[in-house]
Parts: structure tokens; sequence; C-alpha cells
């Protein structure tokens, strides 16, 4: 009953209604659990008939599909029909008969996130798409939301928060569950899945991969990835230690673990060309999205990756160079120079590249090299947003 | 109880007072100059965006299918029972077709939004308003209109909440301990706009304790608070 | 049912009504953060947040849902463009995220790109025009954007200045609902934005 009715929302803690579960993020308490020996055997079960309606499950199952519809109708959703059908294919090589029941929905939000619904409703963020190298990578990630959907994760969850929302009211802790799971339609720490149902996921999802023909190596590879960024605010112990959900398997033991699983198999589909066909058209779009988060350090440990693949690539090479350029500390400036002209003389460099390189010389006082850039940019691109603020450099520029 | 905190606590009541009474003000339900519907016009119900849930004894929300389904069967039939009320003329907007005018029902919700925020409660009202239910969405509607013939549109929003047996035992508990404790509530909006111009015509907002949508006498209850002074067609 | 102890229920509910924003009305000669004068043809709304307060002022016309004009004014080198959130607990070894944050010897561009920044924090945001343009007597650029907005999936449309005198920003943003609100609100806006002058 608090008369200040909107909750409140700092700069970047988004309050995001389609954060239905941070499920692939890393963190967590170091020390997992041994895991039981006498844990229950995988197996894939047959295809989810819709609970009846009185169950709790059903509750869940008609509230995603209410959530589902807002997806389908919001501007971030990203629809593209060769896209959608590649995750499609992808999704039925890794759970055969569940491919019905099973829709995917990519949105554009520039961090990595991918999660699962007990109705069968799977969202990707597109920071997902951008941050994985490989289809194998994509599957590991896919394979393991399967894994919480299969063993219907979400509705053990909701059970056990219950009863532990319980212990805590009753122990004084008002505040606690109550107060992050208790507002009315906030489902976040509701999918905040237990550590013991994140390494289930991980194991089943590994399973999957497997059983549909791909290099198993290639899922602990995720997280390392992750981790390389997330150490850039977290610290250098982040893996080991819980900076959002204080159940997830610590980064660095998830890998270890996925690595253990791996070893089993060998010299399987990776995808890598495959994969960058498919995201071909959307990527650059993504490089932007990035770039605009204004999260440098971070941006640029994943460019750095991603060229360490695709060292010749003008969009990476672009991106890279735009970010040295903006964040514009001791040294970067040459850095950006360095990249962006690597990246005009790439294969097909998009016209942004001649704008930032005419931005730079400009930095650099270089008028004569700015203005090749600037005239080079026009020419590919007149009709460009800041079409009006470029000619202006120019006659500035031009004696 | 010293003078200071009699005072508070007065103000306080007083605040408390003031948003329950005015239900009973009929200019903070309709928009200047506007009374009732035009004669012969056409009413278009869009499907209610409702979300009912189970307080558990923990205060954890579990939403209920049953309950939604139940409440939203509930709710189209307090409705129609409204009949004579609601005019001769309802249309009613498919899900499938609220696809095709997402935009316009994610505007709608941000105005709702910004009605309940800055006009149904106070303490936020923006002065520039004058105390009027003064909010169009303009040509927005025109697809709406065009696409389905009505002259008015009914925007419902609900989301509602029950204490559980559990969790009624264990506020009692808590209570005995000296906390207070809540046992659900009931928000909504109704939001009636004229598709010819786009201004919210007739609005109505709910923040209550009671209320309960699961069955049927429930929602007759809930529909005839929600939709308390619903302009008519004379 | 037991009720706290009405001296604490009291003192809680004037805590709690007192830390609430709150909105007055603006109208006539405004001074924005002491130094950028405006003068107000139509009034509008300020809002104050206090768990929220940027280094901004917020006016509106429809409501916080609905559209925004916010006001910065004399921000100096160094200063973020927005307030940072309270960090109750700190993990060793955590730092801060980056938070759009001006500095000297920006370029037009660069400007820019603070507040597409700032906006790409709220939902997909794009730039959609950029132009040299006078702000507050002063020289500097215009620029337009779309934007996504993620917590209600509402698409707005937005226009921004921003100008820098004796190393300082200055700059306004106005975002509305891409139908029907902004081309309505946008001329009101504008009219704030042209009446715009550096004072002390």
């Amino acid at each position: 009953m608090n008369p200040c009715l909107t909750p409140r929302r700092g700069f970047l803690r988004s309050a995001c209604r389609h954060c239905l579960g941070l499920g692939a993020m890393a963190a967590g308490l170091p020390v997992l659990a041994q895991e039981a020996s006498s844990a229950k055997p995988f197996q894939v079960p047959g295809r989810f008939s819709r609970p009846a309606v009185e169950t709790d499950e059903a509750g869940l199952w008609s509230l995603m599909d209410r959530e589902e519809a807002r997806l389908r109708r919001s501007p971030l959703a990203i629809r593209e029909p060769a896209l959608d059908r590649y995750l499609a294919d992808l999704t039925c090589r890794l759970a055969d008969g569940h491919c019905p029941d099973i829709r995917i929905h990519v949105m554009r939000t520039p961090f990595f996130n991918a999660s699962m619904a007990p109705n069968g409703m799977m969202q990707v963020w597109s920071g997902l798409l951008l941050r994985v190298e490989n289809e194998a990578q994509l599957a590991a990630i896919i394979g393991h939301e399967l894994g919480h959907y299969l063993e219907r994760h979400q509705l053990e969850q909701l059970r056990d928060a219950k009863d532990k929302a319980v212990l805590a009211q009753l122990a004084g802790l008002v505040g606690g569950i109550v107060g992050a799971v208790g507002r009315i339609g906030v489902l976040a720490s509701m999918f905040a899945f237990s550590r013991e149902h994140e390494e289930r996921a991980d194991r089943l999802g590994m399973r999957l991969l497997q059983n549909a023909g791909y290099e198993g190596g290639e899922a602990p590879r995720v997280w390392d990835n992750l981790l390389a960024e997330l150490k850039v605010t977290g610290g250098d112990d982040v893996g080991s230690r819980s900076a959002l959900f204080a159940t997830h398997p610590p980064a660095g033991n998830r890998r270890d673990l996925l690595l253990k699983m791996a070893a089993a198999g060998s010299g399987r589909t990776v995808g890598a060309a495959e994969y960058r066909r498919v995201v071909a058209p959307l990527r650059f779009g993504w490089l932007l999205d990035e770039v605009r988060r204004g999260q440098y350090e971070e941006s640029l440990v994943l460019f750095d990756r991603l060229l360490g693949r695709e060292p010749a690539d003008a969009q990476l090479l672009f991106a890279r160079g735009e970010v040295y350029r903006l964040r514009a500390e001791a040294g970067d400036l040459p850095r950006a120079l360095d990249d962006l002209a690597r990246a005009s003389s790439a294969e097909s460099p998009p016209a942004e590249v001649f704008r930032a390189l005419g931005l730079v010389h400009q930095q650099r006082s270089d008028a004569g090299a700015a203005v090749q850039a600037f005239e080079r940019y026009l020419a590919l691109a007149p009709d460009a947003p800041d079409a009006g603020l470029v000619k202006a450099s120019l006659a500035e520029l031009k004696p | 109880m010293p003078k200071s905190y009699r005072r508070t606590l007065a103000l306080a009541a007083v605040l408390f007072l003031a948003s329950a009474n005015a239900q009973e003000v009929d200019s903070r339900h309709l928009a200047p100059g506007f009374q009732t519907r035009s004669p012969g016009s056409a009413l278009l119900i869009v499907p209610a965006d409702m979300e009912l849930f189970s307080i558990s004894a923990g205060g954890v929300e579990e939403p209920k299918a049953d309950w939604t389904e139940a409440a939203q069967q509930n709710f189209r039939a307090a409705l129609a029972a409204r009949g004579r009320q609601l005019g001769s003329r309802v249309v009613e907007l498919g899900q499938a077709q609220l696809d095709e005018f997402a935009d316009i029902h994610a505007l709608h919700r941000a105005v709702a939004e910004a009605v309940v925020m800055h006009h149904s409660r106070s303490g936020r009202k923006l002065p520039t308003k004058n105390d009027r239910l003064d909010w169009t969405l303009g040509e927005a509607v025109r697809p709406l209109q065009v696409g389905t013939g009505a002259d008015y549109a009914l925007f419902t929003w609900i989301r509602d909440s029950y204490a559980s047996g559990e969790r009624k035992v264990a506020m009692f508990a808590m209570a005995l301990l000296g906390a207070l404790s809540f046992g659900g509530s009931q928000v909504g909006y109704a939001s009636l706009v004229d598709l010819r111009t786009g201004r919210i015509v007739w609005f109505n907002d709910l923040d209550r304790m009671a209320g309960d949508l699961r069955e049927p006498t429930g929602a007759q209850e809930t529909i005839d608070t929600l939709l308390k002074g619903f302009p008519a067609v004379p | 049912m037991k009720v706290l102890p009405a001296r604490l229920l009291a003192a809680v509910l004037a805590a709690v009504l007192a830390a609430c924003t709150t909105i007055a009305k603006v109208d006539g000669e405004q001074m924005v953060g002491g130094k950028l004068a405006v003068t107000l043809s139509q009034a509008w709304n300020k809002v104050t947040d206090p768990w929220d307060g940027g280094p901004y002022d917020m006016w509106t016309q429809e409501g916080i849902p609905l559209d925004h004009l916010r006001l910065w004014a004399g921000l100096r080198a160094g200063q973020p463009l927005v307030a940072r959130p309270m960090v109750l607990l700190r993990a060793p070894g955590q730092k801060d995220p980056r938070y759009p944050t001006f500095t000297t010897g920006l370029q037009p561009d660069r400007l820019v790109h603070l507040f597409e920044q700032l906006y790409a924090n709220e939902g997909a945001v794009r730039i959609t025009r950029m132009e040299p343009a006078v702000f507050a007597g002063q020289k500097g650029v215009r620029f337009e954007f779309s934007l996504a907005r993620r917590a209600d999936d509402l698409e707005l449309r937005g226009v921004g200045w921003a100008a820098v005198h004796r190393d300082e920003l200055y700059a306004a943003t106005f975002a509305a609902p891409k139908l029907t609100f902004y081309q309505r609100l946008l001329p009101m806006a504008e009219a704030v934005v042209r009446s715009a002058r550096i004072r002390g």
C-alpha cells in the first residue's frame, strides 16, 4: 500500500518485462556441492500435454501464454524468417519429439540471455546471438534451456520458492523473498534456478548436444567467453561468487564440469561458417547496439575475441575502432585509426567506417584525410542520418 | 499521543479518506463536457487484460490458470449481464485481432497508466490538467475505428491476488507478532475511449483489498464497482 | 488484527509521503540548474523524484509514462548525465559500469553519443538525424531518435539539442509516443528550447 506506486528504476537497473530469467548468466557461490551419485538418470520425456487447468503448472502455462502474446507484439521482437527457420531446425535436432511444442522468439536486447518457459516459449536475446561463435555454442545454450524445460524446473522452483518464503517470513525476514518475488507479474526470481537445477540442465543439455552430433567442447567455451566479459566490472573472481543470483553454479565450476563431459566425444560439428551465414544480415545492427551500450571495456573484450576468429572482418574492425574512438582515452585514437583503416581496406566495409575515419582524422587535425573519408561516406550513403553534420564539417575542413 | 503525531495521523487519514470518497465525484471519471454516449453508437469490448494470483503462505504470488480462465468467463458474463447499460450494439474484439492493433493497445496502456498515476490518485496530479480527465489518443485510434466500425472502445485491466488459506493463517500468526501483513489486493482500471476523437471520455480505477473474480457473484460485484457510472446510451 | 503502534504508523506514513515524487507547475520565466533561462508561453509540469534525482530537470505534459522534456544546464566535465544508483553492497574487485559522462573537447557526434548511451539503457535506440544547430544561443547539435522502450514495449520518437559553453554542457531531450503524441507536443518542446538562454 505504498502511495509512491512506481517501482524505482535507476539507470542500468532496467525494469524489463521480458527478463524472464537470466538462466544462462554465469555467477554463483563457490564450491558446488558434490553431485550425488544417486542423481536421477536423464531421460527425454515424451511431449507434454497441457496441464489440467486447476494445477499450479497450468497457472504458469497460461501466464506464459499471455507473456508470449506480449513478446510477439513487442517492437523489440526480431522477425527474420531465415533465422527463425534456422533456430527451429536447430531445436528440432536437439529435442526431436518436442519440436512442435517449442516456439523461439528473438528479441533485440544487447545482453547475453536465453530463457525458456514451461509452455514451450523460448526467448533468445540478440546479445547472445552476437556472442556465440558457432552453431555448436548456440546449440549448447538451447540444449541447456531445453534441459530446464524437459525436467520442468520452473515448476519445481515455484513450489520451492513457496516453501522457502514461508520459512523466511516466519523467521522474521519479511523483506526477503517476499520483496523479491511478491510483486505482481514479476517472474525473474521465480526462474532463478537452484544450483542443482542449473547443473542438471548443463548435463542434460550436454547430452542433447552430443546426441545431435555437436562438438561438446564448445559448451564450456561459452562460459569462458562470458566470464571474460563479466570480469570487467565484476572483478577477477566474479566467476566464483554471485553477482546476481545466489543460486547459480559459478562459471568456472560449470566450465570444468562441461569440459569433463565433453571429453567423452570429439571431432563433431561445430558449424562456424553456417552460423555466420545465418546471422550475417542482422549482425551489423547488433554490433551497433553493443557499441551504443557505452560499456567500452566489456565491448573490447568481446570484439577482441570475435576478431581473434575473424581478423579481417570489416564490421568487427569497425566496431572495435568505434569503441576506441568513443572511449578516447590515452592511446585509443591511434588504435581506432588502425582498426578503421584496416576495416576500410577489408572486404565490403560498411559506409559507417568512412564516417568514423573522417571523425578520427578530424580529431587528429588531418584535414585532408578527413575530407577524403567524409566524401567517401557521403558517396556511399547520401541519405545518412548525419549527412547534415558531415556536410557542415566538410565546409569547415575545406579551405 | 503527542500533538505532532496526532496531526500527521489526521493528515494521513484525510488523504486516505479523500481517495476513498473520490469515487463519488463525477468529474473525476468523466472528461469535461461528456455525459452519455451518442444514441445508436456501437461499443467495442477489448479483451480484458487480466491476471489472477494466489498468494501462498510465504507471500509468493502464484498465477492460477483456472482462476484466470474463470475470471475471464465471469467477467464476460458480468459484462453481458449489464446488457442495457452497455447498449444494443456491442462488438467484441478477438484476441487474434489484438495482434493487428498491438501498437494502439500499447499506447492505450501507457495513457491509462498516466491517468491512474496523475489523475485517479492524489499526490501526483499534473497541475496543467486542472484536475480534469483530459487525455486523448487522437488519430492513433483510427485503424481501430475503421477496422471494427465501433464508435467507442472499452479497455479493462485487472491484477488480482488472493490470500490462500495457509496465507490467512500466516497473516494471523504475524499479526500476533505485531507485524502488518496484507492478504491480497485488486488493482485495475476501465477506460472508455471515443474512437472518433481518441479521447478517454470515462475512466475508473480500482485499488482495494477486496473483490473476488473467481466466482460469478464476486465477478459481478467487481464489474459493478469497476463500471460504476459507466456512461449509458440514451 | 493488531495494528502497528499509532506513533510508528504516523511516522512511517509521513516519511513515505515526504519521499514521494512531487509535481509542480512551471510557467513564464524559469531557471534550470541556476544557469539556463527559459521562457514558457505554455505551462509545463515539473517532476521532482527524490529517488532518482539526476542532474537534469524533468518536465512533462501528459505524464511520466508518456512524454518528458529533460534539461541539463551547466554540467561540468567529469559529471555523469544521470544519477548513479546507490550501491549498497559491493564485492571486492567489483566496479561500477560506465555512465554517460560529459568531458571537455567533445565533437558534436560524441555529444550525441552521450544521449544515445542514455536512451540505450531504456530500450532499442536509433539516432535518425544529426545536424548542426544553435541551442541556448550557442553553436551545437540537434538530433532525432527513435526508441522502443523495453519496460512497456512502447515506441517513442525523440529530439535533442546539445551545446557546450565555457566547457559546460547545456542540453535538452524531448521524447513522446510515436503515435500522435510526438507530433502534437513537439511544437511545445521546441518553443521552450527556442527560448533558452544561458545566464551567469
